[in-house]
């Protein structure tokens, strides 16, 4: 056990709104190994951000509520348990985040050498020279050119892939046992996507960090991760090393994403197919899987019984009644898998 | 930032021009003609003479230019009433009373609106903030005319714990300084909660936090100063409301400022005397809305550097 | 848990109602009043309100007495069984003038919702849709009118055509109606890049219809808050003009008269200051908690 970083058990988050109960966060269960990058992959509104931030403790109570569960960080933290002052201590320092959007994730009023050094300072407690000597470290490391006038600049002077380079920096600063990236591509050019990526796969091999990366774009998946998630409706619904989850899917919802959603690394691998319909609604989740009324293959059960995990390999399992011994057989769609496995 | 400043600079000067070209379409529109009733009673060349002393005589334009003249050289004219009062010496008597108390309000406004408002904003839904947001609302809606007789009937008249009225030291500062900042102080407090709660949400607070920020620096450093600018954009109307303030409040409380003598010329008709204190007040204004500008763009970088401005 | 094979049976689509839609679409006004409803100080500002107006109506009417009727036996007379709010210097009823001004004050506040309607909204609603050029010329000049100090304005204009209800209106529609003009510029600018408008657009349909029928229904939530603060700066821009003396002409009083002849004879008579001052502050503190309710009701960024 002691080779895991981070271990999540049964987190149900909700949130207390004006209409009611929002069960974002509905059973989520992984472990995430030392060194390991995770994706987290799902439907917009499955609940991936709210899982991240509740992690580190970043969704604001009230609304959010963590119902139950656990969140065991670096061995013996429980991180669920932690008052707002020991929290405050293992953000930034043991744990770091990068967010979606950098055009809003800077303080418009604030230099980007302060936003670096700030953390530092707060966790390390070193001189300022210390720390903007670490600055520029930093900025060097995470590609900034020219990083003794950049640190005196304002957000606005930056274009986005700078300041994502810049929230990456800051989220490094105190060399985190884990990082979590919620998109940190969505909101950029295609071109600059790339070159992030390449980033973080950099620094995900040169730091000792953990890294759980939340993404839509299955190319990401397949170039950084190793292990993957999948959510749907505030559950993880398959979960599994790469290979196992994009070749040998075992739920029709990972069935239906694979075909969904475009792949930077296979060109031309089949045509796109959406996964019709929405997810359910979150204030009143289905009784059954969440996913029945979307499943072709839905069965009776399906919407009476909320199917457990079937281990399918040492990391390889699935939450789906079709993998149930009585359940009929049924044939998995050719290009769900991008190739066909074997 | 020089862009800035200059664009400022000239909207200050048009905005002037207009104000002041409007008091002369005025003065040239007034019922009746300039020498009121005793018109019929002046013999015709002693009316010519005084005619050709004022510049009646000339044409439009003329009269036009040589006041807007005498404006730029600082000469607001003569009372109508009592012709040998220049209005500048009334400014010169009048403003500092004025002045004073319109800083004292707005230094009360800041410093008790601005804490509430961050206050309320942090306590967001919890009662304090229902308090605080029920004193501003009181605040929005009982204006200074309403509060100064109140406050000076009971506070001063009745429980005689501070003068009623007049102008004679400090402590006579206290009770229309208060009437005048209420309404003041709770504009700003409902502002800077908006906008405390407005930067709350963005997601740099959460990086903030990301970061293990202590509640204090977050507050302190990411939110209020953010939070400030929009609130720093209004200053100049919170001041202009506090000096048309002054002319209710000084009347109220007996205050010997300008804006009781404004009251008193509009109570006497005083024509010239209202458009030449008209002309002083809106220069005041200009100088004070321009200087909050500038102050605004000094505060935020992105107007500072020249980008991304608006 | 028991299981037999028959719950492996595949089910047929349509009783699984795919199609159906999972949250319910509520009705925007539907949604944005019952928010409004469950807001209690908002709730009671409209009540007050509805319940001031009626007054403003019918109380007048119903009352023994005319505005402008004097009593001198009855000069300043505290309140009475017969005379509500007392007599005033003229022995005058001040339940009746009260009422009477109260009338004024939301006449006042109302018209002077209907200039910011026409002039605010066309104005921002032009300025925000056409953009470029327009835009900005239109917008360099609400800068400016902005930036006079518009109290003093009226008071000039006032000087020259008389004091009177009209002056008031007059004075307020000159700059009065920029703010709305602003917020109805900010949303159309928003709503005008949105998909259905872009669509009316290449269909070709007039930038009037596409104005009128698109961007300001869309804007109405917004219309609609301004207008609850718009009425009570009316009221008090002409009370304060009452103050100083460029108010309605006597008999008539608008509750700015009131107020300031109170103020005058507070000390002797506090009761002619209590009523007026009473009224007055109750309406514009009912405006703006019902003002604030309706911004926090209809504010589209809290809808789900
Ligand atoms: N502050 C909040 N108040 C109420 N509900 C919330 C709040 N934040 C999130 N939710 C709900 O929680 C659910 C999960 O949201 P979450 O942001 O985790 O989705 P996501 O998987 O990250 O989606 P995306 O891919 O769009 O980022 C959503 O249904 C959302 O409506
Ligand atoms: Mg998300």
């Amino acid at each position: 056990m002691s080779d895991t970083i981070l271990s999540v058990k049964d987190l149900k988050v909700s949130f207390d709104t004006y209409a009611g109960e929002v069960q974002a966060v509905r059973g989520v269960s992984f472990d995430l190994k030392k060194g390991e990058v995770l994706a987290i992959v799902g439907e917009s509104g499955c609940g991936k951000s709210v899982t991240a931030q509740t992690i580190m403790r970043l969704t604001p109570t009230p609304p959010s509520r963590i119902k139950s569960g656990s969140i065991l960080f670096d061995g013996d933290i429980e991180i669920t348990k932690l008052s707002d002052r020991q929290m405050e201590h293992i953000r930034g320092s043991e744990m770091g985040m990068i967010f979606q959007d950098p055009m809003t994730s800077l303080n418009p009023t604030m230099t980007v050498g302060k936003q670096i050094t700030e953390g530092l300072r707060k966790h390390q407690r070193i001189t300022g020279d210390a720390a903007n000597k670490r600055a520029l470290e930093l900025l060097n490391l995470v590609g900034i050119s020219n990083p003794e006038s950049r640190i005196l600049q304002y957000p606005h002077e930056l274009s986005g892939g700078m300041r994502q380079r810049v929230m990456i920096a800051i989220s490094l600063a105190c060399n985190p046992k884990l990082l979590i990236a919620d998109e940190p591509t969505t909101a950029l050019d295609v071109t600059i996507q790339a070159q992030i990526i390449d980033l973080m796969k950099k620094l995900s091999e040169q730091t000792q960090a953990s890294i759980i990366i939340i993404t839509h774009d299955l190319g990401v998946v397949a170039e950084m991760a190793q292990r993957v998630i999948v959510m749907y409706a505030g559950k993880v619904v398959e979960q599994g090393t790469v290979d196992e989850v994009f070749y040998n899917p075992q739920h029709p919802y990972t069935w239906g994403l694979l075909r969904s959603i475009p792949r930077l690394d296979e060109m031309g691998g089949g045509d796109l197919v959406p996964i019709p319909g929405t997810p359910p609604d979150l204030f009143a989740p289905p009784k059954g899987c969440a996913f029945a009324a979307r499943c072709p293959y839905a069965m009776q059960v399906c919407l009476e019984e909320d199917p457990d995990h079937t281990k399918l390999t040492a990391d390889h399992s699935a939450a789906c009644w079709l993998l149930h011994p009585d359940a009929p057989k049924v044939e998995r769609p050719v290009e769900a898998g991008g190739r066909k496995h074997g | 930032m020089l862009k800035y400043t200059l664009r400022r600079f000239v909207y200050m000067l048009i905005t002037l021009w207009l104000i002041i070209s409007f008091t002369f379409v005025l003065m040239k529109n007034l019922p009746g003609d300039p020498f009121g009733e005793m018109s019929n009673k002046i013999p015709k060349d002693v009316k010519a003479v005084l005619m050709r002393e004022y510049g009646l005589d000339k044409p439009l334009w003329q009269q036009y230019t040589h006041y807007i003249g005498n404006v730029v050289q600082g000469d607001l004219g003569v009372s109508f009433q009592f012709p040998n009062r220049k209005v500048t010496s009334v400014i010169k008597q009048g403003f500092p009373a004025s002045l004073e108390l319109g800083i004292f309000s707005t230094c009360l406004a800041v410093l008790i609106g601005l804490p509430l408002g961050i206050f309320a904003s942090l306590k967001h839904g919890k009662w304090q903030d229902y308090t605080a947001m029920f004193i501003a609302v009181l605040g929005v809606s009982i204006p200074s005319f309403v509060l100064g007789p109140i406050l000076s009937y009971y506070v001063g008249v009745k429980l005689g714990w501070l003068p009623a009225g007049l102008w004679k030291g400090p402590q006579y500062m206290i009770l229309p300084g208060f009437a005048l900042s209420f309404g003041t102080l709770a504009i700003l407090a409902r502002l800077m909660r908006t906008s405390m709660l407005d930067v709350l949400n963005q997601d740099y607070i959460k990086t903030a936090r990301a970061k293990g920020l202590n509640k204090l620096s977050i507050v302190w450093k990411h939110t209020i100063r953010n939070a400030i600018l929009p609130v720093i954009t209004i200053l100049g109307p919170i001041f202009v409301n506090t000096i048309t303030g002054t002319l209710v409040v000084e009347k109220i409380f007996s205050v010997p400022g300008l804006g009781d003598q404004f009251v008193s010329s509009v109570y006497s008709n005083d024509y010239t005397m209202i458009s030449g204190l008209t002309i002083f007040y809106a220069v005041v204004l200009m100088i004070v809305i321009f200087f909050t500008d500038i102050i605004y763009g000094l505060v935020d970088p992105r107007i500072r550097l020249g980008k991304g401005s608006r | 848990m028991e299981l037999n094979s028959s719950k492996f049976a595949p089910v047929a689509k349509e009783t699984l109602g795919t199609e159906r839609i999972v949250r319910p679409s509520v009705n925007y006004w539907k949604d944005a009043w019952r928010r409004l409803r469950k807001n209690r100080l908002a709730m009671a500002g409209l009540t007050i309100l509805v319940l001031i107006a009626l007054l403003a109506i019918f109380a007048p009417m119903f009352s023994h007495y005319k505005y402008d009727q004097q009593m001198l036996t009855l000069r300043n007379h505290g309140p009475s069984a017969e005379y509500w709010f007392g007599n005033d210097d003229f022995g005058r009823d001040l339940w009746t003038r009260v009422w009477v001004g109260a009338r004024i004050s939301l006449m006042i506040g109302i018209i002077a919702a209907i200039i910011d309607l026409i002039v605010g909204v066309i104005y921002g609603g032009i300025s925000g849709y056409f953009g470029g050029r327009v835009d900005d010329i239109m917008q360099r000049v609400i800068e400016i009118v902005y930036s006079i100090p518009y109290l003093l304005i009226a008071i000039l204009l006032i000087m020259v055509i008389g004091p009177g209800v009209s002056s008031i209106i007059l004075a307020y529609a000159i700059t009065g109606w920029v703010p709305m003009a602003r917020l109805v510029r900010g949303q159309v600018l928003s709503l005008k890049e949105q998909e259905y408008v872009l669509a009316s657009r290449t269909l070709g349909s007039s930038p009037w219809r596409i104005i009128f029928r698109h961007l300001i229904p869309n804007a109405l939530g917004i219309i609609i808050v301004q207008i609850t603060f718009v009425v009570p700066q009316a009221i008090f821009v002409e009370a304060f003009l009452s103050f100083i003396g460029l108010g309605v002409r006597v008999p008539l009083a608008s509750l700015g008269y009131l107020l300031s002849d109170g103020a005058t004879y507070m000390r002797l008579y506090p009761h002619r200051l209590l009523f007026p001052t009473a009224v007055f502050s109750l309406i514009l503190l009912s405006f703006n908690v019902l003002g604030d309710g309706l911004r926090d009701a209809l504010d589209p960024k809290m809808r789900k």
